[in-house]
């Protein structure tokens, strides 16, 4: 089983995930953020709380692509985007019905219907980050790599 | 040997070494003997499934094959998934060049030194050739799959002058990235480089930086490197001509891939951008999504307006209105670098780099100078989709009249699992396209059992929705043994040489280009190699 990143590692890494990486050490000139419908405001983040009603690995008719979570929550069945790689690969999410669970997302509303864009899900003291802060979704290679990089700062998990 | 035979191999050879190169091989990996040859540089990106994929990869090379007999007799590559293989000018020793001399339709086998590349060292490219220079082509063999390339080589080329470029890729925390912008070469130095990128670990897109960098000269399959630029440390190029070379990142833990074509002898300003078709896709490490529109331009005041179509990732923009302001050569420079601001934004595309190229290039097909020239190479710059890139050619033809006849087409498709990619050929009649064609689908889009198919059939009619946009609602693609499944297309028409399609499905989308054939077409025959 790939073990999930859990207590101090979910802190560097969430550390590790504000920092900006940029690709190329100049001083930069920057766009302003647009405001598509995918784009990600971090300062409209919502946590969501509730019992995991499905994992889906494959969208239903309308969902936006990648799998999709769905949270029993006490207003109701939220649909939470895991975008494509949250369930595989290293670091993979691993979840399933009926588990307690809380997601932090931006919510969205993207084909007439509303999703949370899920950056951070928590099941009990487990944490799996699915996007950054931008709201990109973290390749199994992108979650390795900043595995590597907090190991890299010599705290040892 | 029968006379009518020989005939017919003595005329495929003499059609096929139209405008090829110097016909001596002198690669690394072959003989002293002179053989008749023609080059052809290739490029593609996509899914692999080796490597416990699905990963992204690049993958850039030249290959000679004799013209008499349809044998690859040398060759060089470079393969990068930036997460174990990075297999540096690997040689290609061997392999087979099959082609339907009716329909342009084959597949080129590489057998190459390094085993842990394609189904134990060898990758089958499927290929659709356009004209005799040019073809589309998709990783065929299982492995891996994706979109490209192949383009008879002029060799040797040297590079001077302007350059655009455009690549796509993911930097070295596996995040997506785009980057594109100028530079200019003389000899072996490369100054006044000015770039964006767009990096998936930043979030927004980062303007104007500055570089330059050594070119080495290439080698005698076109093949040379580009280093010091603080871009990425192993650069590797491959030229198609002196106007135009493929460019690779060969770096360990990163990797792009893309195109740079020369800028000419002109100046650029904002009236060199007239009214035009886009297309810009991602990458699959980044936001799924695909886009194409048209747009004219005022350039005195610098502004454009026109329609989109764009799929991310399910949530689609159908003939959406676009709008906005473009600035190109805004320092006064005149090397072609340049903007679109969206004022009325394509869903979440509203900031794109246009970076100008030769008006007399044809960017999909570089050898071809006589139609679909002009136009500039894109990336886009908005940090909710990273490392979207394309093109924006002029737009010249809307008649419907003039979408008729033989068209090569492809096209790079994703979706939640996976990714499938098609060549194929067919004909328009009535603005109704019937075709075959081949199609990789190592992740199992069209049946439970992952494969590569032939014979896969393609139809749709377009019905003009606007000048220079068509529905194509379905298209229907049926591989053998199948029943069809239909796609929802958009068509973006910029001459009735060159037209855009993009998918855009909730649960699939794509982008790729329908490419006239000759009326009277000169492919390479079908050999047989020993």
């Amino acid at each position: 089983m790939i073990r999930p990143i859990t207590g101090l590692w979910s802190l560097l890494l969430s550390v590790a995930i504000f920092i900006p990486t940029p690709a190329f050490s100049q001083a930069a000139v920057r766009l302003v953020k647009p405001a598509g419908p995918l784009s990600y405001d971090a300062s409209k983040e919502i946590t969501l709380s509730g019992t995991v009603s499905s994992v889906l690995t494959k969208p239903s008719p309308g969902m936006i692509m990648g799998a999709h979570l769905l949270l029993q929550t006490e207003s109701g069945v939220i649909d939470a985007s895991l975008d494509r790689f949250a369930l595989r690969g290293y670091g993979a999410l691993a979840i399933s019905g009926g588990e307690q669970a809380s997601v932090t997302g931006v919510m969205k509303t993207l084909n007439g219907k509303q999703v949370l864009l899920a950056r951070i899900v928590r099941v009990a003291s487990d944490v799996y980050t699915i996007r950054n802060q931008h709201g990109i979704a973290l390749t199994p290679l992108a979650r390795e790599r900043l595995r590597e990089k907090a190991s890299g700062q010599g705290v040892e998990p | 040997m029968n006379r009518n035979f020989l005939l017919v191999v003595l005329l495929s050879v003499s059609l096929w070494c139209t405008g090829c190169s110097s016909g001596v091989s002198t690669g690394k990996g072959g003989g002293s003997n002179p053989t008749p040859t023609s080059t052809f540089s290739f490029y593609a990106s996509g899914l692999e499934t080796i490597n416990n994929g699905p990963n992204f990869y690049v993958l850039a090379g030249s290959v000679a094959v004799d013209t008499s007999t349809g044998n690859v007799v040398d060759g060089e590559q470079d393969y990068n998934d930036a997460t174990g293989i990075t297999a540096a000018d690997t040689t290609i020793q061997s392999g087979m060049f099959t082609v339907n001399s009716t329909t342009g339709q084959g597949t080129l086998t590489l057998k190459t030194n390094d085993g842990s590349l394609g189904s134990n060292g060898t990758e089958t490219l499927a290929v659709q050739f356009v004209n005799s220079k040019h073809a589309l082509v998709t990783q065929f063999d299982g492995s891996a799959t994706s979109s490209g390339s192949l383009d008879l080589q002029t060799l040797p080329s040297t590079l001077s002058g302007g350059f655009s470029f455009a690549w796509t890729g993911a930097d070295s925390s596996g995040n997506p990235l785009a980057l594109g912008g100028v530079f200019m070469v003389s000899g072996t130095s490369i100054s006044n480089g000015e770039f964006d990128y767009d990096d998936g670990g930043v979030g927004e897109g980062v303007l104007a930086q500055s570089f330059t960098g050594k070119i080495s000269s290439p080698d005698s399959f076109g093949r040379g490197s580009i280093t010091d630029t603080g871009i990425a440390t192993n650069i590797v190029y491959y030229t198609v001509g002196p106007e135009a070379i493929r460019v690779i990142d060969m770096d360990t833990t990163d990797l792009f891939i893309g195109s740079a074509f020369g800028q000419g002898s002109g100046t650029f300003s904002a009236t060199s951008l007239g009214p035009s078709v886009f297309g810009v896709q991602g990458n699959p490490v980044g936001v799924l999504y695909a886009a194409a529109g048209s747009f004219s331009t005022t350039p005195p005041s610098g502004t454009f307006s026109g329609i989109g179509d764009d799929d991310e990732q399910g949530t689609v923009a159908s003939a959406a209105a676009i709008a906005g302001t473009y600035s190109i050569d805004a320092a006064g420079n005149q090397n072609g670098y340049g903007h679109m601001s969206f004022t009325t934004p394509l869903e979440d595309i509203s900031f794109l780099g246009i970076y100008m190229t030769d008006p007399t290039l044809n960017l999909n097909d570089p050898n071809n100078t006589t139609t679909g020239l002009g136009g500039a190479l894109v990336v886009d710059l908005d940090g909710s989709i990273p490392a979207g890139t394309g093109v924006l050619v002029r737009q010249t033809d809307t008649a419907t009249t003039s979408f008729t006849g033989h068209y090569a087409f492809g096209a790079q498709d994703y979706f939640g699992e996976g990714e499938f990619d098609f060549v194929g050929q067919g004909s328009v009649t009535g603005l109704a396209l019937s075709g075959t064609g081949e199609l990789s689908d190592p992740f199992g889009a069209f049946s439970a059992t992952p494969k590569e198919y032939s014979n896969v059939s393609f139809s749709g009619t377009a019905a003009q929705t606007t000048a220079g946009r068509y529905n194509m609602i379905p298209v229907d693609i049926q591989v053998p043994g199948g029943t069809p499944q239909s796609f929802t297309v958009a068509v973006y028409q910029a001459s009735g040489d060159q037209l855009f399609w993009v998918d855009e499905d909730n649960d699939s989308l794509w982008l790729g280009p329908l490419e006239q054939q000759p009326a009277n077409p000169t492919f390479p025959s079908a050999k047989i190699g020993h």
